[in-house]
C-alpha cells in the first residue's frame, strides 16, 4: 500500500539523515518502526507525510508511493486528502483551542457533513473520556487525554493509513496498555492501517504484524512482529533480555559491527 | 473643563476607539497566524481609504458599492502582498522582517501620494449630517455609523474565528503550525488569507475613518495606533481588542483635552497612547491582558 | 605546503585585523579618506560629512540590535536628544564644543538607558513597541517644551569653535567627523573582542542560557543601550552642530528607520556593514534624484510626485534588498571575499 523506495533525506542542503531506506506498509496491517534516538524514524514519517518541508529537509533520491501513485514531493495537504494522516511526536494538539475544536480541524478537508458527523461519533465512541470533556480547553487536558485526543483527532480525518510517531512517549505504563488496545482495537474493527514509530519495542512488537528496526538512517533488520519478537539482538537491545554472555561490551562492538554490513 | 465638554470627549473617544479596534484585529490576525510584527497597518488603512475615494469620485459608483469593491480590491492586495513579499522572508529575523513591513508602508504611501497628491479629500456618504442627541450630548450620524459598524464588523470576525472551517484552521495554525499542516491545512494558503482579511479589515477602518475626518494621507497614521491597543487588550482576544482600542480611544481624547486646556499644549493626543503603554510596559511586561509564553532552554 | 590564513591561538583568531589584506585595505580606504577632502567639491564634502555621522549613529544602532539584539525603533529620536543637548549647552550655556558633545553624549546615554529598562523583560513585539513609544513621546518633547527647544521652530545650535577656531564649513566639520567616525568604528568593532562584547552576543544569541552562564541580563542590556544611545548623543550632537541649527522634523520616525535600514542593509552586528549601510542609505536619494533628473525634463514642474517617487523606489528597495540578501551588504562583501580565495573553485 505504501512504499518506500530508497529514500535519502538530507535536512538544511547537508546534514543527511535517511541513507537509503526503503519499507514497506502492507494494507490492513500494523507495521512496526524500531530504533534507537537519532536514528532517523522520525524522519522518516516526515518523509511520507511532507512535513519535511517545514524543517527544512527534503528527500534528495529515491520515491515514497502509495497506492502506486508517487507522493514524494506532494504537498502535505494533498497527502492528508488522499488518507496519510500523521499522529506527531509529543502530541502536538492545539492547546488553545477547545476539545470540540480540536476533533473539528481534524475533518479539515472533509467536506461531507455526514462523514464528519459519523466520524465524530465513532471518536468519541472510542474515546468517551473527550466527550465528557468537549468544552474543555484543550492544554489542560492530562497527557495520557492528549494522546487520545491527537489520535481521535487524527480519526477525523479520515485515514487510511494512520502514522503514530511515539504514542506510548510520557505516558505511564497503565497508559502504554490502553494506546495499545486502542491501536489493536482500530486495527481490527475499522481496518485501519497503522506505521507505528516507537522506542518502546515490548509495546511496538505486541501489536505489530510486521516490524522494521532501523539504525543510522537505514533499515537493519526487518521480519514479521513474531520473528522479531524471537530475534535474539532485538531481545537483547530491545526489549531488553540480558542474555549474559553477550552482554559484555566487545560483544556489542562486534554486534554493531555486523549491523553495518546488514 | 465643563462636564459637557467631557462627555463629548469621551463620546468622539468610543467612535475612533471601536475603529482602533477593528484594525488592531487586522494586526492581531497577522501577528497571531505568521509572526509579523505589520507595521503597515496604518498605510492600508490609508490605501483602503483612497480606493474608495476613487471609486465613489471618479468611478462615481454608488457608497455602498464602492464599499464593497474597496474591500475585495484590498482582500486581493493583501493576498499579492503576502504572496510576493512576506511569503520569501519567512522565518528571517524579526527586525529584518519588520523592516520589509516598513517597507511596505513607505512604497504604498509614495504610491498614493504620488496618485493622489497631499490635499485633504472629502470621501461623499449617503450618511446624512446632522446628529441625534443622546443624553443630552450631541452625536453626528457619521460617528453613529462608524460605531455600530465596526462593532458588527468585529461580530462578524468573532462569529468567523469561532465557527468557521477556515476561522478555526487559522488558529488552529496560530496554535502549532506543523500539527495543523499534518491535519491537511495548507499553512500558506492561511498566511494569505490572513493578510487578505487584515487588510479587508483595515481598509474598513481607513473608510470609516475617512467619513469622520475625511481622506489625505494622514490616515496613515491612525495604524500606530494598533500598537498600544494590542498592547492594552492583548492579543488573543476580540474582546481584549474592543476594550482596548476603546480604552485608547477614549483616553487620548480626554488627555488631549486637559493638555489644551490646562497645559495650553497641543499634539498631546498622539502621544498620550504611548505614555501609557510605556508605563503599562514597565509595571506588566506583557500588557495588561496578554500571555508571558513559557520559554524553555 | 600551507595555503590561506592558518590561526593557530585565540590571540590570533581575535585579532583586529586579523590579515595583510585586510591592513592593505584598511591602509588603502584611510588614504582615500584623507586626500578625498581636497579633490572633492563642496557637495561631495558635504555628502561625505553626512556619511560620516550617519556611521557614527548606526554603530550605535548596531550595538543595541545587531550585538545586543534589541530591536530600537526610537534611536532616530536619541540623535534628537543628543543634538538638543548640544545645541541647548553651546548657544545658551557657552559650553566649549567639544565638551558640549560629550556631554551631550552622555546625556543620551542617560535617556536611552531610561527607555532601555523595559527591554530586560521585553522581547520581539512588546519591545519594538516601547522604543516606537520613545520614539513619540521624546519627538512630543522636542515639539512641546517650548523654553528648551524652541518648539517646532527649532532652534540655533551656536557657533561652534575649537582649538581657537571658529567651525563652520565643510571642510572644517570634515575634520572632525572623520576621526570621531573611525574613532567609533574602531571601538565598535573592539567591542566585539572584549568579554563585555561577547556578553551583549551571548545575550543576543539565547538571554536564558546566557544567563544561566553568569552574564547578568539587565546589566549586559543596559550597557548596550547605554554604548548605543551615547553613540547616537553623539552623532545627533555632530549634526547639530554641523547644520547649525536644529528642528524636530530632523529626529522623526523616518530617522530611526533609515538609521534601521542602514545596519539591516549593511548587516546586523557587523561595524563594516555599518560604514556600507551609510553609505548605501546616504547615497540612495541623490542618486535617485539624479536618476529622475535624466528622465523628467523640467524636474521643478513635478517636484511633489518626484518626491513620492523617490520615497517609493527607497521603500521598494530596502524590500528588495532585505528579500535578496537577508543578512546584508556585509555578508556579501564576505562571500565575494571567500569566492576570490577559493578560486576558481566556488560556486
Amino acid at each position: 500500500m505504501l512504499t518506500i523506495e530508497n529514500i535519502e533525506v538530507v535536512y538544511d542542503t547537508y546534514v543527511l539523515v535517511l541513507k537509503g531506506l526503503s519499507l514497506q506498509v502492507k494494507s490492513g496491517a500494523v507495521t512496526a518502526l524500531l530504533g534507537a534516538n537519532g536514528a532517523g524514524k522520525s524522519t522518516t514519517l516526515k518523509a511520507v507525510s511532507g512535513l519535511l518541508a517545514s524543517e527544512e529537509g527534503e528527500v534528495t533520491r529515491g520515491r515514497i508511493t502509495f497506492d502506486g501513485v508517487d507522493i514524494t514531493h506532494m504537498s502535505p495537504d494533498r497527502r492528508v486528502a488522499s488518507g496519510l494522516v500523521q499522529v506527531m511526536e509529543g502530541r502536538r494538539i492545539f492547546q488553545d483551542l477547545t476539545v470540540e475544536e480540536n476533533i473539528r480541524i481534524g475533518a479539515f478537508l472533509e467536506k461531507d457533513s455526514r462523514k464528519i458527523a459519523s466520524r465524530r461519533e465513532l471518536v468519541y465512541e472510542y474515546f468517551p473520556k473527550l466527550k465528557e470533556r468537549h468544552t474543555q480547553v484543550a492544554g489542560y487536558l492530562s497527557g495520557g487525554e492528549q494522546q487520545m485526543l491527537a489520535i481521535g483527532r487524527a480519526l477525523m480525518a479520515g485515514p487510511r493509513i494512520m502514522m503514530l510517531d511515539e504514542p506510548s512517549m510520557g505516558l505511564s505504563p497503565l497508559l502504554v496498555q490502553e494506546v495499545c488496545g486502542i491501536v489493536r482495537r482500530l486495527n481490527r474493527e475499522e481496518g485501519l492501517t497503522i506505521l507505528l514509530v516507537e522506542q518502546n519495542a515490548s509495546f511496538a512488537l505486541a501489536v505489530a504484524d510486521q516490524g522494521y528496526v532501523m539504525e543510522d538512517g537505514k533499515v537493519v533488520l526487518e521480519g514479521s512482529g513474531a520473528e522479531l519478537r524471537g530475534n535474539q539482538d532485538v531481545q537483547e537491545f530491545y526489549l531488553g533480555a540480558g542474555a549474559s554472555e553477550r552482554g559484555r561490551f566487545s560483544s556489542v562492538k562486534w554486534y554493531r559491527r555486523k549491523k553495518r554490513w546488514v | 473643563m465643563s462636564l459637557d465638554a467631557l462627555i463629548s470627549l469621551c463620546v468622539s473617544g468610543i467612535v475612533v476607539g471601536s475603529v482602533y479596534a477593528m484594525t488592531a484585529i487586522g494586526f492581531v490576525v497577522i501577528y497571531k497566524t505568521t509572526r509579523v510584527i505589520n507595521f503597515a497597518q496604518g498605510e492600508l488603512m490609508m490605501v483602503g481609504a483612497y480606493i474608495c475615494l476613487f471609486l465613489t469620485v471618479d468611478y462615481k459608483l454608488p457608497f455602498w458599492a464602492a464599499f464593497l469593491m474597496t474591500g475585495i480590491v484590498c482582500a486581493l492586495l493583501g493576498y499579492v502582498i503576502e504572496r510576493v513579499v512576506l511569503r520569501r522572508v519567512i522565518g528571517d529575523p524579526i527586525v529584518s522582517v519588520i523592516m520589509i513591513t516598513l517597507g511596505l508602508g513607505i512604497v504604498l504611501k509614495a504610491i498614493v501620494g504620488a496618485i493622489f497628491g497631499v490635499d485633504v479629500r472629502v470621501l461623499p456618504t449617503p450618511i446624512p449630517d446632522g446628529a441625534v442627541s443622546i443624553g443630552g450630548t450631541p452625536v453626528s450620524y457619521h460617528y453613529l455609523f462608524s460605531m455600530a459598524f465596526s462593532v458588527l464588523a468585529m461580530c462578524a470576525f468573532a462569529a468567523f474565528f469561532r465557527w468557521s472551517r477556515l476561522g478555526l484552521a487559522m488558529r488552529a495554525t496560530s496554535s502549532d503550525q506543523q500539527a495543523a499542516m499534518a491535519m491537511g491545512v495548507n499553512v500558506g494558503q492561511i498566511f494569505a488569507l490572513s493578510w487578505a482579511i487584515a487588510c479587508v479589515v483595515s481598509a474598513v477602518g481607513g473608510m470609516l475613518i475617512a467619513t469622520i475626518n475625511g481622506v489625505n494621507l494622514g490616515v496613515s497614521a491612525f495604524g500606530l495606533k494598533v500598537f498600544p491597543v494590542v498592547i492594552l487588550g492583548g492579543l488573543d482576544s476580540i474582546v481584549g481588542a474592543a476594550v482596548g482600542g476603546v480604552l485608547i480611544g477614549v483616553l487620548e481624547n480626554v488627555a488631549d483635552g486637559v493638555f489644551k486646556s490646562v497645559f495650553d499644549l497641543d499634539g498631546f493626543r498622539d502621544v498620550a497612547a504611548f505614555v501609557v503603554l510605556v508605563l503599562v510596559l514597565m509595571i506588566r511586561p506583557y500588557g495588561l491582558f496578554g500571555q508571558h509564553d513559557i520559554e524553555r532552554i | 605546503m600551507s595555503s590561506g590564513e592558518f590561526i593557530t591561538s585565540h590571540a590570533q583568531a581575535i585579532r583586529l585585523f586579523p590579515t595583510k589584506l585586510t591592513r592593505f585595505r584598511i591602509a588603502l580606504a584611510a588614504a582615500f579618506v584623507l586626500v578625498f577632502p581636497f579633490v572633492a567639491s563642496g557637495y561631495q564634502l558635504g555628502l561625505a560629512n553626512l556619511i560620516f555621522i550617519n556611521v557614527i549613529a548606526a554603530l550605535g544602532l548596531n550595538v543595541i540590535t545587531g550585538f545586543t539584539g534589541q530591536i530600537s525603533i526610537g534611536h532616530g529620536a536619541f540623535l534628537g536628544v543628543g543634538a538638543y543637548t548640544s545645541a541647548y549647552l553651546v548657544s545658551v550655556l557657552g559650553v566649549p564644543f567639544f565638551a558640549a558633545i560629550v556631554i551631550a553624549g552622555l546625556f543620551t546615554a542617560l535617556v536611552g538607558s531610561f527607555f532601555g529598562v523595559p527591554s530586560v523583560r521585553l522581547k520581539g513585539l512588546y519591545l519594538a513597541i516601547a522604543t516606537l513609544a520613545a520614539q513619540f513621546i521624546l519627538e512630543f518633547v522636542f515639539r512641546s517644551w517650548t523654553s528648551v527647544t524652541g518648539g517646532s521652530n527649532g532652534m540655533s545650535a551656536g557657533s561652534a569653535s575649537a582649538f581657537g577656531h571658529e567651525l563652520s564649513g565643510d571642510t572644517a566639520f570634515y575634520w572632525i567627523l572623520l576621526p570621531i567616525a573611525a574613532l567609533s568604528l574602531l571601538f565598535v568593532r573592539n567591542l566585539a573582542r572584549t568579554a563585555t562584547g561577547r556578553a551583549l552576543m551571548a545575550v543576543r544569541d539565547h538571554d536564558l542560557a546566557a544567563e544561566i552562564m553568569g552574564i547578568n541580563l539587565f546589566r549586559s542590556k543596559l550597557i548596550a543601550f547605554a554604548i548605543g544611545s551615547f553613540l547616537a548623543g553623539v552623532a545627533g550632537a555632530l549634526w547639530g552642530q554641523y547644520v547649525g541649527y536644529v528642528t524636530p522634523e530632523q529626529f522623526t520616525l523616518g530617522l530611526s528607520i533609515s538609521l534601521l535600514v542602514m545596519i539591516i542593509v549593511g548587516g546586523l552586528g557587523s561595524a563594516l556593514g555599518c560604514v556600507l549601510g551609510a553609505v548605501f542609505v546616504t547615497l540612495l536619494p541623490e542618486a535617485l534624484s539624479e536618476g529622475a533628473a535624466l528622465f523628467v525634463a523640467d524636474p521643478a514642474a513635478v517636484a511633489g510626485t518626484l518626491a513620492f517617487l523617490r520615497e517609493g523606489l527607497f521603500g521598494a528597495l530596502i524590500i528588495f534588498v532585505l528579500v535578496a540578501e537577508p543578512a546584508g551588504l556585509a555578508a556579501r562583501w564576505q562571500r565575494i571575499k571567500t569566492y576570490w580565495n577559493v578560486y576558481p573553485f566556488a560556486r
